[in-house]
């Protein structure tokens, strides 16, 4: 055998060799982790997402069912927080609310004190005058029974004993209006006077009160007409301020209070204006359509226009000298509407205008309210034309004319008239 | 010739003048009487609670709101040091108005305000004194004696 022959057999022995011994390492492997192996067969989408996808999905299902969980717990406890903060809040207003309810029932009930107060104070003062009136009934009856009837002129008259005199009686709450009838005299009873006692001081007297012989036959004990009186301030007041639904007189107050008139001419436009005015109003100012009556003058030499020389003119155009006034007298106020709680009227107000002596009929729609001092503010205005008054026209030179149709205006304050 | 001449000149000027007055129209919402300007220069000014040293002297009101002021015109306080004061009230009445004068006491203490021993809400100013009931609220100004 030579010698390459002799390699190669060497090498196909080592061949034959390496592949046996590769096949028993291969069996030998297999045999090792044969139990270990298993073999699942799956479609081609389950192999196209494989099991980690599915590791992941619960990962996050798990991580959201644990949020979740924290999000219940946080809600739980913002909620509870909550109804404690809305607990207290409903607490301290209902405290407040108690308070202030406390408040207003202190007030009121020290408003029914002075009240109460203030009528026993007249009940006893009431009592009193029945008492006093009574007692000189007596006196009175009892002096023409004693005494033999001597009429004047039978006998001496230079001898005639002076009237019966009453005393005057006041009464504890009419400090402002002033109720008076003339004092009793009885000239025909020849005695001596007789003079019954003063009666019923009282401390907050102001005004005397006379009762008349008619009044003391037929109301011994009529209480005096004084309006209901409270205290501000520890003064005396009504104890209510301008009633809307009542009747009320008002009265203009002139420092308060201004009428006019917007006139167009060629030119220039001006206003001529007064505050030298009087007058009132008396209506219901719930209901004004039910009746209003009033009137205001103004005196119509007064009137400024701003110039000295136009002033002049105007007078002598309304006649000043011959009719010094400008009337208005109010008849009715229609279409009136009124708000009570606004303490707000608007309506038209009728009535008869008198400029230089003539009269005609007048409208003029008006708004009336109270201030917050309880003035009646009274503003309007309507138009009129001069030639309807007889009042001529000015015109210079047919050049500069001014417009017969004026426009009148009112701006009043009135003050509720107290004591009626 | 010159008087022909003056006589355009006094035409052209009585013509022209009139021209040069403006119009002096009162505005719609100028029309009503002003009120003292007082009134409307404590609106909005800093109050205080009053003190013993505020209140004493001679106070006029200048201002009466609520229903006090139907009845009211004014009213009038002297209030001493010692407690004491003195005050009249002129009041609207059927005829002419009438004054309502008294005599009382005055105290500042944990009630605020106290007048006759009912405590009253009261609140000053440099000058201004404002007491407020439920009847309606004065507003008072100090004035100097002459």
């Amino acid at each position: 055998m030579n010698r390459p022959t002799m390699i190669r057999s060497i090498l196909v022995t080592l061949g034959v060799f390496a592949l046996i011994a590769w096949t028993a390492i291969g069996a030998a492997a297999w045999w090792s982790v044969q139990s270990k192996i298993h073999v699942t067969i799956a479609d081609d989408d389950a192999n196209s997402h494989g099991v980690s996808e599915i590791a992941l999905l619960r990962d996050t299902v798990q991580t959201i069912h644990g949020d979740l969980a924290s999000l219940r717990a946080d809600l739980g406890k913002s909620f509870g927080e909550l109804a404690t903060q809305l607990d207290g809040a409903a607490e301290d207003r209902s405290t407040r609310t108690v308070a202030t309810l406390e408040a207003r029932l202190a007030g009121l009930e020290s408003r029914l004190q002075r009240t109460e107060a203030a009528l026993q104070s007249q009940r006893e003062a009431a009592e009193q005058q029945r008492a006093a009136l009574t007692d000189r009934l007596q006196t009175i009856a009892q002096s023409i029974k004693n005494r033999p009837a001597v009429l004047p002129g039978a006998g001496n008259d230079s001898a005639a004993p002076p009237p019966v005199t009453v005393p005057a009686i006041t009464t504890p709450e009419d400090a402002s209006p002033a109720v008076t009838s003339p004092a009793v005299t009885s000239p025909a009873v020849t005695s001596p006077a007789v003079t019954s006692p003063a009666v019923a001081q009282a401390p907050e007297a102001a005004a005397p009160l006379e009762p008349s012989p008619e009044e003391i036959q037929s109301t011994p004990a009529a209480p005096t007409k004084t309006p209901a009186k409270t205290r501000f301030l520890s003064f005396s007041i009504a104890s209510s301020g301008v009633d809307f639904g009542a009747k009320t007189r008002f009265v203009v107050l002139p420092a308060l209070s201004r009428v006019g008139f917007d006139a167009k001419s060629t030119l220039h436009d001006f206003t001529g204006v007064t505050s030298k005015l009087e007058g009132n109003l008396e209506t219901t100012l719930e209901n004004p359509a039910a009746g209003a009556s009033g009137a205001i003058s103004v005196d119509a030499s007064s009137l400024v226009t701003g110039l000295d020389g136009r002033d002049e003119a105007m007078r002598e155009h309304l006649d000043t000298t011959h009719h010094d006034k400008i009337e208005f007298r109010l008849e009715s106020i229609a279409d009136a509407v009124s708000d009570t709680e606004t303490k707000a009227v608007r309506g038209t107000a009728k009535g008869t205008m008198t400029i230089r002596g003539k009269s005609n009929a007048f409208t003029m729609p008006i708004e009336m309210k109270l201030d917050d001092a309880q003035r009646l503010v009274v503003e309007g205005q309507g138009s009129l034309d001069l030639p309807d008054y007889e009042v001529p026209v000015p015109n210079k030179l047919g050049l500069i004319s001014m417009n017969k149709t004026v426009k009148v205006w009112i701006a009043l304050r009135m003050r509720a008239q107290r004591g009626e | 010739m010159a008087a022909s001449r003056r006589v355009r000149i006094a035409l052209l000027t009585a013509l022209v003048a009139p021209g040069c007055i403006p119009s002096n129209v009162v505005a719609k919402e100028n029309r009503a009487v002003e009120l003292d300007d007082f009134e409307i220069e404590i609106e909005g000014k800093p109050w205080s609670a009053p003190t013993a040293d505020a209140i004493p002297g001679v106070w006029r009101s200048f201002r009466i709101t609520g229903d006090a002021a139907a009845s009211l015109a004014e009213i009038a306080y002297s209030f001493g040091q010692a407690g004491t004061y003195s005050g009249a009230a002129l009041s609207f009445g059927a005829e002419l108005p009438t004054f309502e004068v008294l005599q009382g006491t005055w105290a500042i203490d944990d009630r605020g305000f106290v007048l006759d021993g009912e405590p009253v809400a009261c609140r000053v100013r440099e000058g201004v004194l404002e007491f407020e009931a439920p009847a309606g609220a004065v507003y008072l100004r100090r004035i100097a004696l002459r």
